[in-house]
């Protein structure tokens, strides 16, 4: 954030009373959040984890993806020293996930959403996983680590 | 009601919540909830859709809070993450917004379509005063109460001397007018993203 210049007009431009105006306006207003979301939120709390590893999304997934055909996307989270690869892929029973997880390791990983997560399956040789059933809404992938370590990625909307 | 929330910096409500205290958290989420709801709405999306982005960067947001690097601009980074995950969904899920009249002539004389544009402007104004430094927004908070106070109140309760509140107000406006204008752009994913 650059700092304020020092050549600001001392007197409020003309139009400086209506843009306060406006800004009152627009915290007058309540906003019609639907019954739930408020106290959602406020649960989003309980799902912090401090001790575990967090693979971010990639700053790169949030202006430019790719998009495969019928409707799945890749998604890159990175950590420190992992990249973890998912897909998402509408199916009638929910979304199924494929991905990988780099460097290979031993592991098991489930998705988890606000209301269920699923059975944990193994991360297979070269690092690829599949799972199923996942709701819409919020997600994460939760890894366990044969080593003790545990992985969860960012949260994103399925 | 702006200047009840902002009684409490927001870096100080996020290095509390950081700590583990849920009634910082709970602040945080009265003071920025209607932000986060509403930059989603702007994207049309589904009310379903909206919400479950917003729960979506809730949730981020709780495993981020204490390693943000600027936590007074909290508000800013869950407007730019809430755009951000937006436009990650419509781009990769295929999503349909409600309205199919995005780049269509949009007829403000109908009521309906006043209504829509009134609350796309308050939800976009507020997300530029979620961007300004928070300096401003406490002056602003204060200047739009209903009560009008004078300017040597303010000035105690800012911090600042009396000369400086008139030069500032003015200068805190045109960052709000700036915001407004530019919304969010790219650069604001690497300074604001996760």
């Amino acid at each position: 954030m650059t700092d304020i210049p020092d050549d600001a007009p001392d007197r409020p431009a003309p139009d400086d009373a209506s843009l306060l105006d406006e800004l009152r306006d627009a915290f007058e207003v309540d906003v019609d959040l639907p019954p739930g979301l408020v106290e959602a939120a406020r649960a989003a709390f309980d799902w912090r984890r401090i001790d575990d590893e967090l693979a971010e999304l990639s700053a790169g997934m949030q202006v430019a993806g790719t998009r495969a055909g019928g409707g799945s996307e890749a998604i890159v989270f990175r950590s420190a020293g992992r990249r973890v690869d998912v897909e998402l892929h509408p199916q009638p029973g929910g979304l199924v996930l494929t991905g990988q997880f780099e460097p290979v390791a031993s592991a098991r990983v489930r998705w988890e959403s606000p209301r269920r997560a699923s059975e944990a399956a193994p991360v297979d040789e070269l690092g690829m996983f599949q799972l199923a059933g996942a709701p819409p809404g919020p997600l994460r992938l939760v890894f366990d680590l044969d080593d003790g370590t545990r992985l969860l990625t960012d949260w994103i909307t399925g | 009601m702006v200047m009840t929330v902002l009684e409490v910096t927001t870096a100080g409500l996020v290095a509390a919540a950081g700590q583990g205290e849920r009634a910082a958290w709970d602040q945080l989420v009265d003071r920025y909830g209607g932000l986060v709801f509403g930059v989603a709405r702007s994207f049309r999306l589904s009310t379903a859709d909206a919400a479950d982005v917003s729960q979506t960067v809730w949730l981020r947001f709780a495993e981020h809070i204490d390693r943000l690097r600027e936590p007074e601009r909290a508000g800013a980074w869950l407007a730019t993450t809430t755009r951000h995950e937006c436009m990650r969904l419509l781009r990769t899920s295929g999503r349909v917004v409600i309205s199919d009249d995005l780049g269509g002539t949009r007829d403000p004389a109908d009521p309906v379509e006043a209504d829509l544009l009134r609350s796309e402007r308050r939800a976009a104004v507020r997300e530029a005063f979620a961007h300004i430094p928070e300096r401003c927004q406490r002056l602003l908070a204060l200047l739009m109460a209903d009560e009008v106070r004078p300017y040597r109140e303010l000035a105690v309760e800012l911090d600042m001397p009396v000369g400086g509140i008139g030069p500032t107000r003015a200068r805190c406006l045109e960052h709000l007018r700036r915001a407004l204008a530019v919304r969010v752009d790219a650069d604001d994913v690497r300074e604001d993203a996760p």
